[in-house]
């Protein structure tokens, strides 16, 4: 009956999806005086997953009790394998925010920009996130 | 011995995740000159930690210094990323600074 | 079972209303420092659970409406959590200083 609410509990968390979290946020002074401002905004993500939150998960509904034990066992070694501080769920590849200051030029034609506010953000849905660097900014026209 | 190699396996497959704590963009007030990729600067400085037992973050001083070396008339445009990447009981933080110099 | 019910309901409203900080940024401080503009923008959630992060661009957006010909230095940015048992309040709060260019 315990496992049943948990599953249900899990699933109707999936259900719900796209739970959004705020992590870091960073806002430069913004310029009004030399003309008119245009938004634009810069993003990239990667996917962020949680493995050993995820075998955990199948640990805690597993029907037989060696089934359960086996997969805590594996979540732990998961858990000791990817050490370390975290902001959201890790991701498999650290390189997703390379271009970011290459995109934030390219964004305005005229390359007088200002405001620009950094975002570090997420959008989770269970185990699975989509980790999101945010650039805004305002290109002086 | 199944379950050993089946651990063996686990460790080595999985310990490969990173995570980006922020990225912070700044951009000098006048306008930006034209430039192409390949005159950005990059600089990147890292600490092994185990088990969080570090007692400084110089490697964050040394990574402002390298820039301050390699930028001596101050930069347009930097691009700060502080990340972790995640090992097996230890961690590396590193300090990734992109910039384009004056 | 009475007695314990009525300690951690007493518990639970003493920490109702704690504040985190979850980070906090600054621009340079400029020398002109008359002006004094500020201005937050809040998100309530329910055990946590959100789905948009826009009160950010609402937080800057008040606050360039503070200071529309003018330039915004010196920002300070809090990002803060309030929590009021299962309710929290995300917050955003930025000051700055406006000067006429």
């Amino acid at each position: 009956m315990l496992i049943k609410m948990k599953s249900m509990f899990g699933l109707s968390l999936l259900l719900i999806g796209g739970c959004s979290q705020l992590h870091h946020v960073h806002v430069s002074d913004i310029d009004q005086s030399r003309g008119k401002l245009t938004p634009f905004t810069v993003q990239v993500n990667e996917l962020g997953f949680d493995a050993a939150q995820t075998v955990q998960i199948g640990a805690d509904v597993a029907k037989s009790a060696s089934t359960s034990e086996d997969l805590e066992f594996i979540a732990f070694i998961l858990a000791i394998s990817n050490f370390g501080p975290k902001t959201g769920n890790p991701v498999y590849n650290d390189n997703y925010a390379e271009q970011v200051l290459v995109e934030v030029v390219k964004a305005c034609p005229s390359r007088k920009i200002t405001g620009l506010t950094s975002i570090r953000e997420a959008t989770n849905i269970g185990p699975v996130s989509g980790e999101v660097v945010r650039i805004n900014g305002y290109c002086i026209n | 011995m199944k379950k050993l190699f089946l651990l063996f396996s686990l460790v080595m497959l999985s310990a490969c995740t990173s995570s980006i704590h922020m990225s912070q963009v700044a951009i000098e007030e006048e306008r930006i000159n034209e430039f192409e990729n390949g005159q950005l600067i990059s600089i990147e400085k890292s600490q092994k930690n185990i088990l969080g037992f570090v007692f400084d973050t110089n490697y964050v001083d040394k990574a402002y210094d390298s820039l301050l070396k390699q930028c001596p008339q101050g930069t347009s445009m930097i691009n700060v990323e502080y990340l972790t990447n995640h090992g097996f009981m230890s961690w590396t933080d590193k300090i990734r600074i992109k910039a384009l110099c004056k | 079972m009475l007695n314990k019910t009525i300690l951690f309901s007493l518990l639970a409203l003493s920490l109702s209303g704690c504040v985190g900080l979850n980070t906090v940024s600054m621009t340079q401080v400029p020398a002109e420092r008359e002006n004094k503009i500020s201005t937050s923008s809040s998100s309530w959630n329910f055990i946590g659970i959100n789905f948009s992060n826009k009160f950010v661009d609402v937080a800057i957006d008040k606050l360039k409406d503070q200071c529309s010909s003018g330039k915004i230095e010196g920002v300070y940015t809090k990002h803060q959590t309030t929590g009021y048992l299962l309710v929290f309040k995300r917050e955003v709060i930025v000051s700055a200083y406006c000067n006429e260019v």
